[in-house]
């Protein structure tokens, strides 16, 4: 049987500290998306974006690779010089795994007890819809 | 989204990548298949970004790399059966990228191949 990304991604995912890299790795990639969309609806090239922020044409690539961990401020400064500002939202950590049951609770088991596990907020969300 | 399936040896079934996956520590691993999960999610358009180059000079020009730090997946883009397929994966060495290059190239050929 042949394996799948999505199903070896699922159980590594049941390891907390592979949740967090994983995380991590998610936010410089999704920022390299954006950065890389703004500058394209621009017409920019990536040395044009670099000149204008008064950045180097590799940090721009470095970024746009997901390989820089720039901060806040730094988003904030490059999105401005594209005439954009930054707007932030959550999401899971893998949408298309969320059909799988197992993996919600596995995730949550490793997660202090609270209102933030995610078993809790499922609970809390199916409680509210009826059924 | 777009399909990405692991290329799989004929004799044997062996994925390569899968197996170079389970190789690598938690932190390369993680990085890794994150940038999977993008190509999952937005195909093409990483050529856009600076996560994803074509490989050039061989071929119809459906040769890819996926780039994360100093690692990289090399991988045909299967444009009549919409997919993509990862036939490689390597740290980047000095000098040692053109042989890597022929290693995943062989597998595209091979899977060119099949009817």
């Amino acid at each position: 049987m042949n394996r799948t990304f999505e199903d070896d991604l699922r159980v590594k995912l049941r390891d907390p500290e592979f949740a967090k890299m994983f995380g991590a790795a998610q936010a410089k990639s999704n920022f390299a998306l954006t950065l890389a969309r703004a500058r394209e609806r621009l017409g920019l090239t990536q040395k044009e974006l670099a000149d204008k922020a008064e950045v180097s044409q590799a940090y721009i690539a470095k970024l746009e690779g997901g390989e820089a961990n720039p901060t806040l401020e730094r988003i904030g400064t490059l999105l401005a010089v594209a005439g954009l500002s930054l707007i932030t939202d959550t999401t899971t950590l893998f949408p298309t795994l969320l059909t799988s049951a197992d993996w919600v609770f596995d995730f949550s088991a490793s997660a202090p007890r609270g209102r933030t596990s995610v078993a809790n907020v499922t609970e809390e969300i199916e409680a509210t819809v009826p059924a | 989204m777009w399909l990405v399936e692991y290329y799989a040896e004929p004799s044997s079934g062996r994925e390569p990548v899968a197996e170079w996956l389970d190789s690598l520590d938690k932190h390369a691993g993680a990085h890794i298949l994150d940038k999977i999960v993008r190509l999952h999610q937005n195909g093409l358009v990483l050529l856009n970004t600076s996560m994803m180059k074509p490989i050039k000079g061989h071929g119809s020009g459906n040769f890819y790399e996926l780039r994360c730090g100093k690692y990289r997946i090399l991988l045909l883009h299967d444009f009549t059966k919409g997919k993509f397929i990862l036939l490689h994966g390597f740290k980047k060495e000095r000098q040692r990228e053109s042989k890597q290059i022929e290693t995943a190239y062989l597998r595209l050929r091979e899977y060119q191949s099949r009817r």
